[in-house]
């Protein structure tokens, strides 16, 4: 993938919570962090989940939520607000939650 | 071992001071301290992002001293040889540096000289600390465009850990490739981003840049 402006960028977000905690927090994913979010560019492309394995055999659901932005000029924009409190306080409150957590910034591949 | 080291400073102008004739004063300096092998100074442009004093019509000041001279950028603006700069300027921020990587690339002319200095959190793990480096050290191989380049970790006292710094043919090459490649916006960025799990780099940095005549690096 070659240095441009025009490729489109992906922020895949995988959240792993305990069992049953899942959907509060994608609820308040929706309410406390997508508006702000896109407020910054991001447009939101879906969000996933495992099924809970039985109890005691792994008790954590993976949520994973997509992003896309259309450039890599719009990542940067959006880029500048990310150290604004309220994100930093939303991912703060996520990890008291979550069992992991990883983000990743994607291009097209080749 | 190198008979000479690297030093950095950024100078904040005095209001009523040309920016323009302090960086023509600073370079003179070479040629009167003694122990100043080199003095390279550039005037911030409006576009640089740094904390307030080191940002547009400030100065970024590039020394080389000899290995055992016992000077900070203050201790030679002190020397009487720099008296027609006193009252010009005052030292915003200054470190010595001392090189984890960097690489010569000859190239002829004016060039633009772009340096990063950084924090890297306190309590930051030490392997990650050293993937971020070893990802910045990485950049050169991926974009094209950096010629000259030095990444360093910083002595003294500075609220700033570390300097990244790299020569460009021309602006272009600093807002185009070095921003657009993927290796940079896919994986060195994520050192730098509060939204990562693993980001080790504190928000408040100093991206300055500045146009040079001569090699810096």
């Amino acid at each position: 993938m070659a240095a441009s402006a025009e490729v489109p960028v992906r922020i895949v977000d995988r959240v792993t919570l305990p069992r049953g905690g899942a959907d509060a927090w994608v609820a308040r994913m929706h309410r406390e962090y997508r508006p702000s979010a896109e407020a910054r560019g991001y447009v939101l492309e879906g969000v996933w989940q495992t099924r809970a394995a039985d109890p005691g055999v792994f008790d954590g659901v993976d949520v994973v939520v997509e992003w896309r932005l259309p450039g890599v000029r719009e990542f940067f924009r959006a880029r500048a607000g990310s150290h604004a409190p309220a994100t930093v306080a939303w991912w703060a409150a996520t990890d008291e939650l979550a069992l992991a957590r990883s983000r990743s910034v994607l291009g097209p591949q080749g | 071992m190198s008979d000479t080291r690297r030093a950095l400073a950024v100078l904040t102008v005095e209001e009523g001071r040309d920016p323009a004739a302090v960086a023509d004063a600073l370079r003179d300096l070479a040629a009167a301290v003694p122990e100043l092998r080199a003095s390279h100074a550039g005037v911030h442009p409006s576009t640089v992002v740094a904390p307030p004093g080191m940002g547009a019509g400030a100065v970024t000041w590039d020394l080389v001293l000899d290995a055992d001279a016992p000077h900070t950028p203050g201790d030679v603006l002190a020397h009487g040889a720099a008296h027609r700069l006193a009252g010009a300027v005052t030292v915003a921020s200054e470190v010595g540096l001392d090189p984890l990587a960097r690489n010569h690339v000859a190239l002829d002319g004016p060039r633009i000289k772009r340096t990063l200095l950084l924090t890297v959190r306190p309590g930051a793990r030490a392997d990650a600390v050293a993937r971020f480096e070893a990802d910045l050290a990485a950049m050169p191989t991926h974009i094209g465009t950096i010629r000259s380049w030095s990444l360093s970790r910083t002595t003294g006292r500075s609220r700033w850990t570390h300097a990244w710094e790299q020569e460009f043919a021309s602006l272009d090459g600093l807002t185009g490739e070095y921003m657009l490649h993927p290796f940079h916006w896919t994986t060195v960025d994520a050192w730098f981003d509060p939204e990562m799990p693993d980001h080790v780099v504190d928000p408040v940095l100093a991206h300055l840049f500045a146009q040079y005549g001569g090699p810096v690096l």
